[in-house]
């Protein structure tokens, strides 16, 4: 599903250098469901970043899915990201002026999803997290577990072969984080590859894999 | 990212911005092409593609016909000297004058009654004025006058119609009246010809452009000068244009102000919105679909604030329909708007889709994480405010100044002064006054002065006015340089006169002071040069004698200046006046006295009238500036929202907000409005002396609306602060 080839991410800003990643190789495979942990700095979001194509290394290869990621165009990764993958980030990052359920429904707006059937796509998707009657509310009205909740529906709405999470339970308390798991647990149950980056124990009894990382190497890898 | 509410909000304070400066620009052109219209209505009314040519010889029909076959002209109309005959038995003179058919057609008369000439008919077309005269209220259309059947009487031509009101009082004919009544009439009883009818004054209408048209007839003869006709109503258009270009100034000012101030909102919000741009870049849109929603939302919002705008504007037009009117220019607002918000939102939609998502997720604004940012988000603001304290001080001068010269102008008015005369050209006509009337029109109670004077034309484009003594004390010519003439000058028969400018000009006499002149052959000295061509000027003249060298224009009419006291009423003058000499000249019932500076006042009240359309742009320019400053003093505040929270929760006082407040808005608004106010300090006389002719104010006054623009901006912070200082530090905090 995903292979890391010599990865490395440097950030220079001014004087300062920052050697992110330094070397990475990672292959993960379909169906896996893996976490990634590891101390602040350690580069934990920035190989999430990778995998996701949300930013390109600075040398080193993404095989995702079969495709060799370097020299793609924006067009061409974000139709990769669009329909391989589903984000579920820390602080939610619902766009507050739209309605749950378009929030949910925005990956099938950039896949060209008619407006039916992505209303359709969408209350499916807010129906499996149970909030389909959240589905006109604003996200400012939504409980912080329901708004990560929302954000699950809308990593799900495309059916996505991997999901990946970044601290999807930092923002929530005990109940709410485990209700979360529960959600990703059910669809690494229907087949789909998740990669959570957490710090909290909570994510350990939902995982099969884990990879610790330090000062952007791989430190560990087990299961 | 922001909430729902605050994203309204801002897109509400966007689309006010774009509303405002849809109003200011329409309301700008409109006001504008009110002033067009009355010019091409002016234009209009006498036809803005007519020629006139004045001859001093007499032309014959053969020149007219070679300016018939010239290239460029339309048509030809000539008339010949007018003929006064007394007609025996009667009390009046009448006033013929030969004429071409095509006249009517050429210079628009309207005929009011009858059908002109048709098929060469010989009939004769009354002008209104004589009509009443002769036939009452009778119907003139068949009847006969000295043997001609009327077959017209043209339409009353309004008195300020210079070019053709003579028209009223003249019988148009197709023959010489020389020829017609010479032979049939008894001279001993009153048959006066007082000159020749030949063709003397020719009309050509023109296809082409004028000045064309005018090398091209000048060239045939060297004896016809050629006035374009506009140049009849010279001082009405002088006026207009000036008012044209001051409010044309004006609109521009609020134009840039709007387009600035609306192109800075835009693009903030766009700014704000980076986050939001990161989230949907993540979830799979592409770089061009992201910036092409930014854009397109920017543009609907515009588009929404525009026709929000043009409603409302169009209730101002409506309301000032007087003033105001529509323009073509006006369907370019909408096109200008929403090309003016692409270009505003594309470069920070762009600006923010070039980063990668997880970067611009994590920022809080485009400018949130580097110190360079910051200061592109300063100079944005900074250029903001410094081009709305720049629009400002240009509409302000522009009020200041069209004030002051409206004050002057009432000011140099002297609205006592009266005209005392006896038309030469009237119908019913009766003996000149005289030279002795002067003493006894000092006689009537509220006279404080008189002064004689007398017209006399030249040449063509050469008038001489004689005048009496006391002329200086009216005010009558307004001195350029040198002085004016003495008692010296008018006792000891001293050669002394006094030149227009216009005349010294196009004599080449250098400075014209100290000059010698000839007037029919006696030599005169140049002892001062007066302004000509402003609205102030009362006689229309180039050379100005003293009264006793008036014998070189041989025989004329004498008319007089009477200056009524401070403590008269001049209406009840007016009337001891009229009975005065209605009653020492018992036929000379047309004898009239009008207020001198009728036409000056008439000038003043329209630039009154558009010191208060410029005072209404003003108002206009004012809440503009107010709105969007307050928007982007709320902008920087808002940016500083989560550090407050920040600092709140770390134990910071609510006033510290005010302090912020202030400090986060000063640079901006110190460097903006020294900016705007050094630019209104240099730019504003200059635009003012190339493109108008008023004075600039005080300098002082950029400086005095830059501070304004400061402290006012200083206090919406500090009013926006009030309800960041009321929030808990948890919620200011929330905020992102």
């Amino acid at each position: 599903m995903i292979e890391l080839r010599a990865l490395h991410k440097t950030y220079e800003t001014g004087t300062v250098r920052v050697e992110a990643l330094r070397g990475i190789d990672l292959a993960v495979g379909e169906g896996e469901f893996l976490e990634i942990k590891g101390p602040s700095g350690s580069g934990k979001s920035t190989l999430l970043n990778m995998i996701g194509l949300l930013d390109e290394p600075t040398s080193g290869q993404v095989v995702l899915n079969g495709h060799l990621t370097e020299g793609l165009g924006d067009a061409a990764r974000s139709r990769l990201r669009n329909r391989t993958i589903g984000f579920v980030f820390q602080r939610f990052n619902l766009i507050a002026q739209m309605n749950v359920w378009k929030n949910v429904a925005l990956p099938c707006r950039y896949a060209g999803v008619g407006r039916a059937e992505r209303r359709e796509r969408a209350l499916r998707a807010l129906a499996r997290v149970g909030l389909s009657d959240r589905a006109q509310h604003l996200p400012a009205q939504l409980s912080g577990g329901e708004e990560q909740r929302a954000a699950i529906a809308r990593s799900l709405v495309m059916e996505p072969r991997l999901i990946l999470a970044d601290e999807p339970t930092g923002n929530l308390d005990t109940e709410s984080g485990r209700e979360v798991m529960g959600w990703f647990a059910h669809a690494h149950d229907g087949g789909t590859t998740v990669i959570v980056v957490t710090h909290d124990p909570i994510v350990d009894p939902y995982v099969q894999r884990r990879i610790r990382l330090r000062d952007g190497r791989l430190q560990a890898d087990g299961r | 990212m922001t909430t729902r509410g605050g994203r309204l909000r801002h897109t509400g304070k966007v689309a006010f911005a774009v509303a405002l400066a849809t109003v200011s620009m329409a309301v700008g052109l409109s006001l504008r092409a009110g002033i067009e219209r009355d010019i091409d209505r002016l234009s209009a009314r006498f036809g803005s593609d007519i020629l006139v040519g004045h001859s001093r010889r007499s032309l014959s029909d053969a020149v007219l016909d070679g300016y018939r076959d010239t290239d460029g002209v339309r048509a030809v109309a000539a008339t010949g000297s007018s003929s006064e005959i007394h007609v025996q038995g009667e009390d009046y003179e009448l006033t013929w004058l030969r004429t071409t058919p095509n006249i009517l057609r050429v210079l628009q008369l309207e005929l009011a009654q009858g059908t002109g000439w048709l098929d060469g008919s010989s009939g004769v077309i009354l002008g209104r004025q004589v009509a009443e005269a002769v036939f009452g209220d009778g119907d003139p259309i068949g009847q006969e006058i000295e043997g001609f059947p009327v077959i017209g009487v043209l339409a009353l031509v309004p008195s300020d119609d210079r070019l053709r009101e003579f028209y009223n009082r003249r019988i148009l004919l197709l023959q010489d009246p020389h020829e017609s009544f010479v032979p049939n009439m008894d001279p001993g009883m009153g048959a006066s010809l007082r000159n020749e009818a030949k063709w003397r004054s020719v009309y050509v209408q023109a296809d082409g452009r004028l000045p064309g048209v005018v090398e091209a007839l000048s060239a045939m003869s060297d004896s016809v000068a050629w006035h374009e006709a506009v140049g009849y109503y010279e001082l009405d258009f002088y006026a207009d244009r000036l008012l044209h270009n001051v409010l044309i100034i004006a609109a521009l000012g609020l134009f840039l102000m709007a387009a600035v101030l609306t192109a800075t909102l835009i693009s903030l919000s766009g700014i704000q919105r980076t986050q939001e741009i990161g989230v949907r870049r993540a979830l799979g849109g592409t770089r061009r679909r992201i910036v092409w929603l930014f854009v397109g939302e920017a543009m609907v919002t515009g588009s929404l604030g525009c026709l929000a705008g043009s409603a409302t504007a169009a209730v101002l037009i409506v309301w000032m329909a007087d003033a105001a009117c529509w323009s073509w220019l006006h369907l370019l607002i909408l096109p200008g708007v929403i090309g003016l918000s692409l270009l505003a939102s594309i470069g920070p939609a762009m600006a923010a889709a070039r980063h990668p998502p997880h970067e611009a997720m994590r920022r809080r604004s485009l400018f949130g994480a580097e110190a360079g940012g910051r200061s592109g988000l300063r100079a944005m603001v900074g250029g903001s405010i410094a081009v709305a304290v720049g629009s400002l001080v240009l509409v302000s001068a522009l009020i200041a100044s069209s004030r002051t010269y409206v004050d002057t102008m009432w000011g140099a008015i002297d609205d006592r002064l009266l005209l005392v005369e006896a038309p030469e050209e009237a119908i019913l006509a009766g003996p000149d006054l005289r030279a002795v009337d002067e003493d006894r029109l000092r006689t009537v109670m509220g006279v404080d002065e008189v002064v004689p004077f007398m017209v006399r034309t030249l040449g063509v484009g050469e008038t001489a006015v004689a005048v009496g003594e006391a002329y200086p004390e009216l005010r009558l010519f307004h001195l350029a340089s040198g002085r004016d003439m003495t008692a010296d000058d008018f006792h000891e028969q001293e050669a002394a006169c006094l030149l227009s400018r216009s005349y010294v000009e196009r004599n080449g006499l250098g400075d014209g002071v100290g000059k010698e002149i000839s007037v029919r052959g006696q030599s005169f000295t140049v002892v001062g040069v007066f302004e000509d061509g402003s609205v102030r000027q009362v006689i229309a003249a180039d050379i100005v004698i003293p009264w006793s060298c008036r014998r070189l224009f041989g025989i004329g009419t004498v008319r007089f200046f009477a200056h009524v006291s401070e403590h008269a009423d001049a209406t009840s003058v007016t009337e001891e006046i009229l009975t005065l000499f209605r009653g020492l000249y018992p036929d000379r019932a047309d004898v009239s006295v009008s207020q001198v500076n009728a036409g000056s006042v008439k000038w003043a009240a329209l630039f009154t009238a558009a010191a208060v359309r410029l005072g209404l742009l003003g108002v206009i320019a004012l809440v503009l500036a107010v709105g969007e400053s307050m928007a982007l003093a709320r902008f920087l505040l808002a940016l500083q929202q989560r550090d407050l929270g920040i600092a709140r929760a770390l134990g910071a006082r609510s006033r510290r907000v005010y302090y912020v407040a202030v400090s986060v808005c000063a640079k901006e608004l110190l460097v903006g409005a020294v900016v705007g106010g050094l630019l209104g300090w240099l730019a504003v006389p200059a635009l003012m002396h190339w493109f108008i002719v008023l004075e600039p104010p005080c300098g002082w006054l950029s400086f005095a609306i830059a501070a304004g623009v400061a402290i006012a901006m200083l206090g919406f912070s500090l009013l926006s602060a009030t309800g960041m200082a009321a929030r808990s530090p948890a919620v200011l905090l929330a905020r992102r």
